[in-house]
């Protein structure tokens, strides 16, 4: 007797626990019908909003944001209005890729606004591939993801990779002719393929330069003073910069008190939200390139986006807030041109297509996804721009045709 | 004199008990091998997720709360399984020699971290762990040709029979199922007894002839053994490792699961992982400070209630059970002839 109650135990066990996992398992299809009940879309932004990443994420997420409500106001999407849920994956890769899975598995998100960095951005390229989910990135830009066996119909590059953006900093060492080089790049895919981008860069170039030296630190190091005196000991004639975001800051700073740019050139990612974080600390005469160089265009309808944005948020927008703005018009188009959310549908209907937008007009490569977009490099003044922090006029000319690389081979 | 006499009457002889521990783990063995047929994706990976840590927890209990041994460098063979298997796999190497391999590369490595640990007395055996499992990610985050540095390894195939939903899911589960079954055999073998001899007086165990340092040795290459196996199951189901894997707040998570659960019974620290992923994934969709959550549950539970989770479970089964027979005996008293 004991032992049949002891089944019964068992069995009873087991029925609660299959209940409990039914239960359990509800949520998220209640969720997934309430969604289409309620007639929104559902898109996601997975960026690191806190760490290392924060002063590129935050900027970036406003710009979608903005760019949503702009477009709920005016009716919406193919009659639905566009729901934008922001996950902050703190810069972590782990987190990403948790988030992405989130992102498409519990909130069926019609496409993916991909992360800050690029070791975040290669989990969501997998998400990509592996639940045939519409990824953009404008922000996280190997290379590797178009131009190799990374690549997926699914992933569409809205940001200079880095190939594109090397080659700009490359064009301005050769302008400069500077051939006694050191490189400081974060020590994660990016900064390895950014490096390696600039060297085969200035070989295309035919630039017989001298590597004097390489510093791989951490992405959000806690401060670069022992890589600044290792740099300084090299006695380069230039250093090229893979670092950026708060990173660039803090050597920035620290750089200066080495009394660094008076003793080396250096070219580094210098955007709008870096150079207003350093205010008069921003160093003259380095070069500096940004991935949106919004402050350059003379459009007044950017003029009144960038005076808006000041007044939401009490800073000017940033590089990003300029791509992630147009990777939702990329999309936006997509999906009318497809008029489905379906990822395979948009994702085929955004190949080859000239997206517009208030930045002006480019075009997402068929070949390989990635957009015919410009690098912006200049030399950093000094002079404030026309918006009150110190910036650099486009220079150098690094448009798309001066940087862009042939269509992979293989495919 | 009394209420012992009641209690010792109604205890279950111990053929019994271990046919409902059987029968309860087979019933929760089955539940979950339903999971991938009623779940939807998301709470699939979560449980995968749960399994993995739950075997992870489990191999990390047996030498914390089993041989007394406070590792916070379990980390490092979860990780270093995880890794084994995953370049070996993205070098073309079998999936069958990875899967095999990488546990007992994870083993290797933890023969040579207990052969210089546990020289040492309890705290800075606990310190040289912490120091190996921050080591082995710092390691790993530098050799960034090898390991993919801070990125990781995303994108690792596996066989296209392991790849599906289903088979998937049932492949994990097996497999963590009969890693915990094996250590529960350990566990209770004559070597199992030596170790709890020794968490309990190794005074003694050491005067009956218990080798404490080569038991302890052992002990730490099993649970290493186990964890790295977790740690390819990880690889089977994510399909990608990076090096938080090694991090040492990694090694801590299945101390707290342990803890949640309850470190005196062989299944505590399972549902502690359980517990405790379903919070991280519950709670932290509100708040990105679940882990406050989490620690308050632990402090509480390490203050008031060190058995845990399951530990209060059994006890209140237990005071049901001899409330009962205390009503059985009252009633058979008053009804006999």
């Amino acid at each position: 007797m004991v032992l049949k109650a002891k089944v019964g135990a068992g069995v009873a066990v087991a029925l609660l626990s299959a209940g409990v996992l039914s239960a359990w398992s509800s949520p998220s299809s209640a969720r997934a019908s309430a969604r289409a009940t309620h007639g929104t879309v559902t898109i996601v932004s997975i960026r690191g909003t806190s760490g290392p990443t924060a002063s590129l994420g935050v900027p970036g997420n406003n710009g979608l944001q903005l760019a949503v409500n702009s477009l709920n106001a005016n009716g919406g999407l193919l009659g639905k209005k566009v729901k934008l849920i922001l996950l902050n994956s703190e810069g972590n890769p782990d987190l990403a890729s948790t988030l992405s899975r989130q992102a498409v598995l519990t909130d069926h998100a019609a496409a993916l606004f991909g992360s800050v960095s690029s070791s975040s951005g290669a989990y969501e390229v997998q998400a990509a591939k592996r639940y045939h989910e519409l990824v953009i990135s404008y922000t996280f830009s190997d290379a590797a993801f178009t131009r190799t066996s990374e690549y997926t119909p699914y992933f569409y590059s809205v940001v200079p990779n880095t190939d594109m953006e090397p080659m700009a900093a490359a064009l301005a060492f050769k302008k400069e002719g500077w051939t006694k080089i050191y490189t400081i790049s974060p020590n994660y895919n990016y900064g390895h393929a950014e490096v390696q981008g600039f060297l085969a860069a200035l070989k295309k170039l035919h630039v017989h330069y001298t590597l004097v030296g390489q510093q791989w630190p951490a992405l959000g190091a806690p401060n670069f003073t022992s890589n600044i005196s290792a740099i300084l000991a090299a006695h380069p004639q230039a250093v090229y910069g893979g670092i950026y975001g708060s990173d660039l800051v803090t050597f920035t700073k620290e750089a200066e008190g080495f009394g660094f740019f008076n003793k080396t050139h250096f070219a580094a990612q210098y955007g709008a939200i870096d150079l207003q974080a350093l205010g008069s600390a921003a160093p003259a005469g380095v070069v500096g390139y940004a991935r949106g160089g919004w402050w350059t265009l003379k459009s007044p309808q950017v003029k009144t986006w960038a005076k808006q944005y000041d007044k939401k948020y009490g800073t000017y927008p940033s590089s990003f807030t300029m791509l992630g703005t147009m990777a939702f018009d990329a999309w936006v188009q997509g999906v009318e041109k497809a008029h489905s959310f379906n990822s395979t549908k948009v994702s085929r209907a955004m190949a080859g297509e000239t997206v517009s937008t208030m930045f002006g007009k480019y075009t997402l490569r068929s070949c390989d996804h990635q957009a015919e977009i410009p690098e912006y490099i200049g030399v950093v003044s000094k002079k404030p721009t026309a918006y009150g922090f110190a910036g650099y006029s486009p220079t150098f000319n690094a448009s798309w045709n001066n940087i862009k690389e042939a269509c992979p081979v293989t495919r | 004199m009394q209420p012992d006499v009641r209690t010792t009457l109604v205890t279950p002889p111990r053929r019994t008990r271990n046919i409902s521990i059987v029968v309860v783990a087979v019933a929760a063995l089955i539940v979950l091998a339903l999971g991938p047929l009623v779940l939807s994706a998301s709470l699939q990976f979560l449980m995968l997720t749960m399994i993995v840590y739950a075997l992870f927890a489990v191999a990390t209990n047996f030498l914390v709360g089993f041989s007394g041994l406070l590792s916070f460098g379990q980390a490092v063979f979860f990780g270093f399984g995880a890794y084994t298997a995953a370049l070996l796999w993205t070098h073309g190497v079998p999936f069958w020699v990875g899967f095999i391999a990488a546990p007992f590369m994870a083993a290797l490595v933890a023969a040579f971290v207990a052969v210089v640990s546990l020289r040492t007395s309890r705290l800075y055996f606990a310190l040289l762990t912490l120091g190996f499992s921050q080591l082995a990610y710092e390691i790993c985050d530098a050799l960034y040709n090898f390991t993919g540095g801070e990125t990781g390894i995303p994108g690792i195939n596996i066989p296209n029979a392991l790849s599906g939903n289903m088979a998937n899911f049932e492949f994990v589960l097996l497999v963590a199922a009969v890693a915990a079954l094996a250590l529960y055999w350990v566990r209770r073998s004559s070597f199992g007894m030596a170790l709890q001899a020794i968490r309990e007086n190794p005074t003694r165990a050491e005067a009956v002839g218990i080798h404490i340092y080569w038991h302890h040795v052992l002990a730490y290459v099993i649970a290493g053994l186990v964890c790295g196996l977790a740690g390819v199951l990880y690889v089977v189901y994510q399909q990608q490792v990076s090096p938080s894997l090694l991090d040492w707040t990694t090694s801590g998570e299945p101390v707290l699961m342990a803890v949640l659960g309850g470190m005196g019974m062989y299944l505590g620290p399972a549902v502690g992982s359980f517990i405790y992923l379903f919070l991280q994934n519950y709670v932290g969709q509100f708040t990105v400070q679940w882990p406050l959550l989490v620690g308050a549950a632990v402090l509480i539970l390490v203050i008031v209630y060190p058995r845990g989770f399951v530990g209060g479970l059994a006890d209140a089964f237990g005071w049901i059970r001899r409330r009962l027979g205390a009503r059985e005996m009252v009633a058979g008293e008053g009804s006999s002839p």
